[in-house]
Parts: structure tokens; C-alpha cells; sequence
């Protein structure tokens, strides 16, 4: 192994030329240092280096390793590297100290990887060993061209010591939702990988990657297949599939920088120190193999205001006071918090109201890499700029993602603003109507309970015209009965004329002298007016007899003219008078008479004359 | 007695009540979300949520309105007339649903109407059928009574106006009544008998008002003018 020069500093002056051996001087040191025992002086403080090569190709690493002598050290760090080198990591890939007859010593190691072809160089290492300042020259390396780099394979490389596979969260998944992948370096215990480097690129098309950070390299112990393995996660990626079909995760390649163990020696607790180079650095290549992962596409009956988040969010909302002048911003901000793409998060869509200027939301992101899922805040900050005075209000808008845990949309709102504008107010812009445009939907509802067909509607109608016909009838029957009763009948005149005749009669009878007589003449008028419509004013007896020729035998027109004589004397002429009750009786005789004579016209009622006529 | 009857009656009578209200309430919600969802741009989900508010026994022009008026903007002239026409069944005066009808009847190919049935729609648009009803009985009435006061003259000339109002209030009745539907589908066959081997009659076009009758096992009689025949039951809603 190479040894570039070593200096020691104060404590004493040595060099070896570069082209010392360092393959026996290091057993034999210890070896010397053990027969010294005790009463030997204490080591000087010194400090050496080794490399392993001083050739390696582009792409191949180098061990870089300092043995300090006299302490632990201070200030122990990586040489710089400049040229064709490159550190592949500010950690040691070796680390170890050993105390042995107050002798200490420590082994301190790097890995150093070919750059580009040409010269590459270590630089001076410098450290404080024991007070001491302690310095080792730098060393050149030269570094070659690399072979072209293997095509990836698909096929799964690795023996059984040391391997790595891709381990998916989840076999099936819906379009946009998180699959984590862990890519897992499984190694048998006699191995110890220092570092782990992927190479080339990896192609997962069909899904966007976003890489995880992993927080513990700690292997674990496991068993595969009844061996014991030591398991690290080596890379951590989140995928977010964004077509539906089979996704293709491509092998990925490793390079693992590790150190072996003979373990023959394993059980000797100073086999590192007597037998270093029991242990050898190696450069392994490990590919894990291909993982597919069925992607369903996303269930039908998305809203509208979808736009492909996918996995679990919470909403929050705050704004600026929306009390402003005209013309002044008001900020909304809506941020999305939650498990999944964070950064392909679309910002909800505000309907802002005429006479509001509304610009494009700026977008702030925030993810967090760490643990097993990937997630983090969007925040969406709206800028609303009111036109002119006034209420404006911004209605809700919906967000909505799907929630593969539940298998369904959900919607979050951003809620209502009211934008309340000082100053002037906006002259009504509006275009005029269209008039083949619908009118807009109503927005409050006067609900009545539903009904059938209003045929009730012809009973009202029906029944209320037959109540002015019933009571048109009933008031023209009334009417009509009216008239009947009050209508001067030839039979209501007769029992009229009847009644009065008797009242007369009997009247006449209660007086005396010429009232009575002229009682009994009214008597019989009345009852011949009626009865053959004899005039009832004159007083002539020819033109009583006239009147009464047609219907009344000559007879008993005698009988009649001669009662009427009669009574114009009993009035007139006192002195002849004739018997006062043979008149009245001669009177009812002739009126019973004349009464029992059949009827020209329609028939008559009788007269029901007093008792006393004959 | 009587109290406690009165009593018990409103007991069995409460519940009825406070789950009528829970239906309003409940459809009023529905409109709200149907409206919120059209806002947002969900049209399938406003329409399921309105068409849910009448289901459940009560209804409104308004949500009526709006499910026409969504049906007239996705072009579903029959969805549109029909929805629209019960909108302006109950709400006759509302100028949106009059706008609306119209347009939808235009589209529906069916002629502007005349202005004598324009003047008829406005009159009955402010009486209602109760209401024309109600005038022809007070003018009927107020005839009786001029003629009982004997005012000859002033009762046949009331007589006589009350003549036409009962006319067209029965002519409104009539036509709050008469059993019309929309035809839903395009092209619907009427055939002579309820059967689809029966020969047809004719064809009705979607957006169409038929007179239609009782459904009776998948098919519902309907009147076309002079022409009586069958269609299939779900070609025609009544309204």
C-alpha cells in the first residue's frame, strides 16, 4: 500500500520517502511497541497516511487513512481534494482508536472517489495530536479514464451477502395517490457498508417522484429466507402515479462503498489492530430490480371543482380586513395542509363579483420529506382589489380532493367574503340583457304543499252559480205567492163581498129606522155588484133590471127591485115604512135566491148567509 | 268530553305537524344546496338536490324554475318546458318564469302566443282560477240582488258581465284542470292501443304538451288534437 511521506513536528523529525512499504511496518511497530512493555517511553506524537491506491478510474474510490500516534487527535478532518479526486463524504468510513500500554493510537479513514481523468491530489492533513501540531504531506493520485457505465438491468443483481430491493408501500393504488417506495440494502453481518451512492438516473414514468429524506441510516437486523441479514434504508422515494395502468418503477442502481470482515477473526478483540488488513474496503455494485404497481384510475362522479388532489387535506382561510378603500388590495389565503402532492395542489377557484379586479394567487409551499409520507402546506394568497365603493361579495368557492382511505370525494369550502369598499360607487357597467339569454335562477323558494289537479275548482264554481239560481228561485216562488195571496180573485171578492153582506145584515138588524133599511140596501147592491156586476152607484131600478135581465128570472128580479123599494122607503119615507125585520129577512131571502142561481162564468163560492134567511 | 277529544286529536294531529315542518325545512335545504352547488358549477349535483326537495311532498315555482331553467341551459328543451310550466302553474306572475317558459316553448317550436292569450295569461296571471271563480259569484250575485231590488235595467246589465265572468272563469278552471303533460322524448309513437304491435296514430315531438290520462300498465292514453292513442308512459310526464 502507498504510504505518502510523514512528517512529525517538535517531537521529532521523520520522513519516509514515499516509496516505503507499508505492509510490514505497522505489525511490526506494534509488535515493537508490545516487547517495550510498559518501560518504554511514551510513543512521540506523529501522524502517517496511506492510501490504498495511487490509481483509480473515474467513478472508483480510494481509501484515504491516517494512523495517529500519540492521542486521539484534534482537529481530525478530511484532507482537501482537488484535481480528478472528490470526497465522498465528510464521515470516515474508519474510525478507530486503540490504547495498548499507555500507547494510543488511532486510524482514521476516507473514501476518495475518481472524478475526471488526470491528476488528482490530497491534500496536507493537519491535526493536534497530544498538543502537538501533527502534519502529513498531501499526495497526488492519478485518476483514468472510466469504462462506459453498464446499461441498467432489469434483472436483480446482488449475491446473497449484499443486495437491495425496492419495497413499495402498496401494490395497488388510485391515480395521484402516495406510494412510498423504500429502497432497502440488505447485507450479511460480516459486511459493513460506509456509503451508498445511486447511479445514473432512474425513470418512473408515469408518476411524479418526490425524493424523502431518510432520518436513521441504523441498520436493522432481519431474516430473509431463514438468513440473517442487516437491513438500511438506503433511498426513499414518494411517487404519485399520474395515469392509471401498470406503473414501471426502472432498477436502480447502487454503488456501496464497504468494508469486509474475515471472520476468522471475528472473535479476536484485537484482530483490527494486529490483522488491519482482515478488514477490506470494497466498491460493490447492487441493482435493485424492477417493481410494478397496478394504478387504478380515479371513480367516476367527480365535481367540478376536482382538479386531481388526492389524499387527505384540511383547509384554513384566513383574510385581511375586508374593510378597505376602493382600490386597495384585500389578501386571502387559503392554505391546504395535508398527505399527498402538496406541489401540484391546484388553488380553489374564486368567483369574484363584478367590480372586482382579481389576480392570479401566488403559491407558497411548504413539504416536509422526513418520516414515511410526504406531505406539507400549500398556501394560496389571493389579491381582490375592489373597483369602486361598495358590497362585494365573493362567494364560497369548493375545493375537493379524493380520499383513497375512504374511497370518496370530499369538498372543503373557502368561505364567503364580504368586501365592504369606501368610495364612489361603480357606474353600472352591466351589458345589456340578451334576449334570448334565460333568466338567472331564483334564490329563495315559497313552498307549498303539493297538490293534484284543482278539480275542487268546479265545485266552488259550480256550487256558487247554483246559490244565486236557488235563491233567484226561491225568491221568484215568493213572489208569486205573494201575488196570489194579495190578487183580487172573483172567489176572494165574493167571500169578501159575502162577509160584508153578512156584516151588513146583521148590522141592519142591530138598527133601526132608516139606517137599518139603508144598511140592508148596501147589503144587496153590494151582494148584486158582485154577484152579476150591477152597478152599485145607481139608483135606478131600470137599469138595475137591465143589468140583472140576463142571469135573473123575471120572478125573482120582482122579488129583488122590490126589497130595494122597500129599504128607499124605510130611508125616505118613514111614515110607509114597512116592518123593519121583514125587509132584512125579505132581503136574505132574495140574496139566497139569487145566490142558488147557476153561475154564467166560473163557479162561485156561496154566499153563508145568516141563519135567519130563508 | 268535548275537551278531552279536542285534546286528543291535537296530540294524534302534532307529530303530523312537526314532520310537515321537518319536510319544508328539509326541502329548503335541499334548494339552498342545489343553489350553492349550481354556483360552484355543479349542475348534476344542483338538479339531484332540487329534484330531491320535491320529493318529499312539498314544491315551489322557485325550485321548479331552476330546474327548468338548468334543463333549458343544458338544452333539454323537454325537461326545461316541463319544469317550466309547473313554475308558472304556480307563480303565473313571476316575470323570470314567464321569461323562461317562453323561451323554452320557443324552443320547443311551439308558435309565439296570440296577444288576446297573452291579455288572458295577464288576467289570470293576477285573478288565479279561485279568483276569476270568485268574481263571476260576485258578479252573479250582485246581479241577484239588483234584480230583487227590482233595478231592472242595472241587474241584466250585471247579469250580463256576470255571464262572461262565469264563462271565463270556467274556461280557467278548465284549463287549471285539464290534464296536460310534456312529451319527454323525441319522436314518441302514439299508437292506437296499448300495445307496441298496435298500428300508430302519430308522433309526438319532445317538448310537446299532449292531453294526457291516467297511466295504466306502462302506458298512458293522450289526446292529439282529434286523434286519441297510447304512448309509453315515460314519454310523456304530465305536468
Amino acid at each position: 500500500m502507498p504510504t505518502p511521506s510523514v512528517r512529525r513536528t517538535r517531537s521529532g523529525s521523520r520522513r519516509l520517502g514515499p516509496e516505503a512499504s507499508g505492509v510490514a511496518w505497522l505489525p511490526a511497530l506494534m509488535l515493537l511497541s508490545l516487547l517495550l512493555g510498559p518501560a518504554a517511553p511514551a510513543a512521540a506524537q506523529s501522524a502517517t497516511a496511506t492510501v490504498s491506491t495511487q490509481q483509480v478510474r473515474v467513478g472508483e474510490t480510494l481509501t484515504y487513512t491516517v494512523t495517529l500516534r500519540g492521542g486521539r487527535g484534534r482537529g481530525v478532518g478530511p484532507p482537501l481534494a482537488t484535481g480528478g479526486l472528490q470526497l465522498v463524504s465528510q464521515q470516515p468510513i474508519l474510525d478507530v482508536t486503540t490504547s495498548l500500554n499507555g500507547s494510543t493510537e488511532r486510524r482514521v479513514a476516507w473514501a476518495y472517489r475518481g472524478a475526471r481523468p488526470g491528476t488528482g491530489r490530497i491534500g496536507q492533513f493537519r491535526a493536534e495530536v497530544g498538543g502537538q501540531a501533527v502534519i502529513v504531506d498531501a499526495v497526488g493520485i492519478t485518476v483514468r479514464g472510466g469504462p462506459a457505465m453498464p446499461a441498467p438491468s432489469a434483472a436483480p443483481t446482488g449475491d446473497g451477502e449484499l443486495f437491495v430491493r425496492a419495497e413499495p408501500s402498496r401494490q395497488t393504488a388510485v391515480v395521484g395517490q402516495q406510494v412510498m417506495v423504500d429502497y432497502v440494502l440488505y447485507f450479511e453481518p460480516q459486511i459493513q457498508p460506509r456509503q451508498t451512492s445511486p447511479i445514473g438516473t432512474w425513470d418512473a414514468a408515469g408518476a411524479w417522484r418526490e425524493e424523502m429524506e431518510i432520518a436513521s441510516a441504523y441498520p436493522r437486523a432481519t431474516t430473509l429466507g431463514g438468513r440473517p441479514y442487516e437491513a438500511v434504508t438506503i433511498r426513499r422515494v414518494a411517487l404519485f402515479p399520474t395515469r392509471s395502468g401498470t406503473l414501471e418503477l426502472a432498477p436502480m442502481r447502487f454503488t456501496v462503498d464497504l468494508i469486509r470482515t474475515d471472520r476468522s477473526f471475528s472473535n479476536d478483540p484485537f484482530a483490527p489492530f494486529f490483522s488491519p488488513f482482515n478488514q477490506r474496503f470494497e466498491d460493490r455494485e447492487v441493482t435493485a430490480p424492477a417493481v410494478s404497481i397496478d394504478v387504478a384510475p380515479l371513480p367516476d362522479g367527480a365535481p367540478p371543482s376536482f382538479a386531481g388532489a388526492v389524499g387527505q387535506f384540511e383547509m384554513t382561510t384566513t383574510a385581511d380586513d375586508a374593510a378597505v378603500e376602493a382600490g386597495e388590495p384585500v389578501r386571502l389565503r387559503v392554505a391546504l395542509r395535508g398527505n399527498g402532492n402538496v406541489a401540484t395542489l391546484e388553488a380553489p377557484e374564486l368567483r369574484v363579483p363584478p367590480g372586482v379586479d382579481a389576480y392570479d394567487p401566488r403559491e407558497d409551499r411548504e413539504v416536509l420529506r422526513t418520516g414515511t409520507t410526504f406531505r406539507g402546506v400549500k398556501t394560496f394568497t389571493y389579491t381582490l382589489v375592489p373597483q369602486g365603493g361598495g358590497r362585494f361579495e365573493v362567494p364560497a368557492a369548493p375545493w375537493t380532493y379524493y380520499d383513497p382511505a375512504d374511497g370518496q370525494y370530499k369538498t372543503l369550502r373557502v368561505p364567503p367574503v364580504e368586501i365592504v369598499a369606501e368610495g364612489e360607487a361603480l357606474a353600472d357597467a352591466a351589458a345589456p340583457p340578451d334576449p334570448d339569454a334565460p333568466a338567472a335562477l331564483l334564490t329563495s323558494a315559497d313552498w307549498r304543499r303539493q297538490r293534484g289537479r284543482p278539480v275542487w275548482l268546479w265545485a266552488v264554481l259550480g256550487g256558487g252559480l247554483a246559490l244565486p239560481a236557488i235563491a233567484a228561485s226561491l225568491l221568484w216562488g215568493a213572489r208569486a205567492g205573494h201575488q196570489r195571496l194579495t190578487a183580487e180573485t172573483p172567489a176572494k171578492r165574493s167571500r169578501r163581498v159575502g162577509a160584508d153582506v153578512r156584516r151588513r145584515l146583521e148590522a141592519a138588524r142591530a138598527l133601526d129606522g132608516p139606517a137599518a133599511s139603508a144598511e140592508t140596501e148596501r147589503a144587496l147592491r153590494a151582494f148584486l155588484a158582485d154577484r152579476f156586476g150591477a152597478p152599485a152607484g145607481p139608483r135606478s131600478a131600470e137599469a138595475l133590471d137591465r143589468a140583472l135581465a140576463p142571469d135573473v128570472p123575471d120572478g125573482l128580479r120582482r122579488r129583488t127591485l122590490d126589497v130595494l123599494a122597500a129599504c128607499a122607503r124605510g130611508q125616505f119615507a118613514p111614515g110607509l115604512d114597512d116592518a123593519h125585520g121583514a125587509v132584512i129577512d125579505d132581503a136574505e131571502a132574495v140574496i139566497a135566491d139569487l145566490d142558488a142561481l147557476p153561475a154564467a162564468g166560473p163557479p162561485r163560492r156561496r154566499f153563508a148567509l145568516p141563519t135567519t134567511a130563508g | 268530553m268535548t275537551a278531552l277529544v279536542l285534546v286528543l286529536a291535537l296530540l294524534q294531529a302534532a307529530p303530523a305537524e312537526s314532520a310537515s315542518v321537518d319536510a319544508q325545512a328539509e326541502a329548503d335545504r335541499l334548494f339552498r344546496l342545489g343553489n350553492q352547488l349550481v354556483a360552484e358549477g355543479d349542475t348534476a349535483g344542483a338538479v339531484a338536490a332540487w329534484e330531491g326537495a320535491t320529493q318529499i311532498g312539498w314544491t315551489s315555482a322557485a325550485v321548479e324554475h331552476n330546474l327548468g331553467t338548468v334543463a333549458l341551459a343544458r338544452g333539454d328543451v323537454a325537461r326545461a318546458r316541463l319544469h317550466l310550466e309547473r313554475a308558472a302553474r304556480l307563480a303565473p306572475r313571476d316575470a323570470a318564469v314567464a321569461r323562461n317558459l317562453s323561451l323554452a316553448r320557443e324552443r320547443a317550436g311551439e308558435p309565439p302566443p296570440s296577444q288576446t292569450r297573452r291579455l288572458w295569461a295577464h288576467v289570470l296571471g293576477v285573478l288565479r282560477p279561485l279568483g276569476a271563480v270568485a268574481l263571476a259569484l260576485a258578479l252573479a250575485f250582485g246581479a241577484l240582488g239588483l234584480f230583487v231590488a227590482d233595478r231592472r235595467r242595472w241587474a241584466a246589465g250585471l247579469g250580463a258581465l256576470a255571464a262572461v265572468a262565469v264563462a271565463g272563469a270556467a274556461f280557467a278552471v278548465w284549463e287549471a284542470t285539464r290534464p296536460v303533460g310534456v312529451v319527454l322524448v323525441d319522436d314518441a309513437a302514439v299508437l292506437e292501443a296499448p300495445s307496441p304491435a298496435a298500428p300508430g296514430v302519430a308522433r309526438l315531438r319532445a317538448g310537446e304538451t299532449v292531453e294526457v290520462g291516467t297511466e295504466a300498465a306502462g302506458w298512458r292514453p293522450v289526446t292529439v288534437g282529434r286523434a286519441d292513442g297510447w304512448v309509453r308512459a315515460d314519454a310523456v310526464v304530465p305536468i
